[in-house]
């Protein structure tokens, strides 16, 4: 037999995105998206403490400019075509912040919710026996919470903001 | 019963195989076969079915076929399993997958280089550490010491928990839960005298605290330990300074 075409034998190791597709195929239970929603909701609210430490940053360094981010924050920018805008107004933008808020709102309370369950489970042998169960509790309470602040967050959506102008006015002071 | 009967049970499986061959391939490939199977056949014969009658380059590992040597530990239709212990019946669908396990080098098709799952297992002292004379008879221990840590003997070293963890498949200096396992075996042990020093070993980055309770190992166990809880019991004892502390919280704060 010609062995012409061969090589030495050598090992597959898989790289780092065989690993991520290979570990995302797995049919794990309860146990393995709680793990993996866990770590992408922690991954959520580190990316909000970035913007938010550069945000109030400019509190102390730049007053005026602080004041412009949180009127973009609210919906106001300057510079855009005024033929897109409500006097100032750009729902989208309003609405993605507000979208994006909500978002934190619900991976600061999963991650919380989620980590009390893995502190029990980490730390109390027995409660492992019952991590499913305490899975439900988590999402029972996730859900119960995300209802009312879901509404509470969203409602004001459905007007143009009051205030908009007066923002407006100070950032451009 | 008739041969009529037994053949209307057959069914016809098609199964995806990961294959590599190491000295022509770059990386794994998929190949499809088609085998008819009975329902109370064993994956294990539906491989060997393919590898005797369509493709004798198949390579696996097997040994008693009776899930006790731990040597069949593959991935089955996503879920870490031993061929020889999933019937045909259990199969969900017409399609078998059949995969190697994550997170050690493949060899060749289903064969995973399981050394460095080896060299973790060696790490925690998985041996009797007793320097006291040794008695004439037996070491002799209460059934209740026993039953301690009766579900960590029950372990086979298939790999399967350590390579269906999401740490291990990302982090491969994490010990992994079966070298944990192995070592809870001896912590709780009241033989044995090396509880200390595999605590001391445990407790590292790399030791329990890499575990981060996927529970991805209790449930791939083809023998039924609670792995999540056994690696949770030693965490307890590191956290409380002895293994007699691990049961309950409430012993804790009687104490």
């Amino acid at each position: 037999m010609s062995t012409s075409t061969s090589r030495p034998p050598q090992v597959y190791r898989r790289g780092t995105w065989a690993r991520i597709t290979e570990g995302l195929r797995y049919g794990g239970g309860i146990g393995q998206w709680s793990w993996l929603l866990h770590r992408v909701t922690g991954l959520g609210i580190l990316v909000f403490l970035i913007i938010h430490i550069i945000d109030t940053f400019l509190v102390v360094a730049y007053p005026e400019l602080y004041d412009h981010t949180v009127a973009i924050y609210g919906g106001s920018i300057t510079g855009l075509p005024t033929s897109w805008s409500m006097n100032g107004y750009y729902w989208p933008l309003r609405w993605a912040f507000r979208i994006g808020e909500l978002g934190l709102i619900a991976c600061v309370l999963f991650h919380s919710l989620n980590g009390v369950r893995v502190v029990m489970v980490d730390f109390w042998p027995r409660a492992s026996l019952h991590q499913r169960v305490m899975f439900n509790w988590v999402l029972g309470i996730f859900v119960a919470i995300m209802i009312p602040v879901s509404i509470w967050v969203l409602l004001p959506l459905r007007h143009a903001p009051e205030m908009h102008s007066r923002v407006i006015t100070s950032a451009s002071m | 019963m008739s041969t009529a009967a037994l053949a209307s049970d057959m069914r016809t499986l098609k199964v995806k195989i990961k294959r590599y061959n190491p000295e022509l391939d770059e990386a794994p490939h998929w190949e499809e076969y088609t085998t008819e199977a009975d329902p109370l056949d064993r994956v294990l014969d539906v491989i060997q079915k393919v590898k005797w009658y369509q493709d004798e380059t198949l390579a696996l590992r097997r040994s008693c076929a009776h899930g006790v040597c731990g040597s069949d530990a593959m991935r089955i239709n996503g879920v870490n399993a031993l061929a020889c212990k999933i019937l045909v019946r259990n199969v969900k669908g017409d399609t078998l997958t059949l995969e190697p396990i994550l997170g050690l080098p493949v060899i060749k098709d289903l064969i995973v280089d399981m050394k460095p799952f080896f060299d973790h297992y060696k790490s925690v002292m998985p041996f009797l550490i007793n320097d006291e004379p040794a008695p004439t008879t037996e070491r002799l221990q209460s059934p209740a010491d026993r039953a301690r840590f009766d579900e960590t003997t029950k372990c086979i070293l298939c790999a399967c928990c350590t390579t269906a963890c999401p740490p291990f498949w990302s982090d491969n200096k994490y010990v992994g839960p079966a070298a944990i396992v192995n070592a809870h075996r001896f912590i709780f042990d009241s033989r044995d005298r090396g509880a200390q020093e595999r605590l001391d070993i445990l407790n590292d980055a790399e030791g329990v605290w890499r575990c981060r309770t996927v529970f991805n190992c209790t449930s791939a166990c083809p023998r039924d330990i609670k792995v999540t809880q056994a690696i949770s019991e030693v965490k307890r004892a590191l956290l409380g300074g002895s293994i007699e502390m691990d049961r309950d919280p409430l012993q804790i704060i009687e104490a």
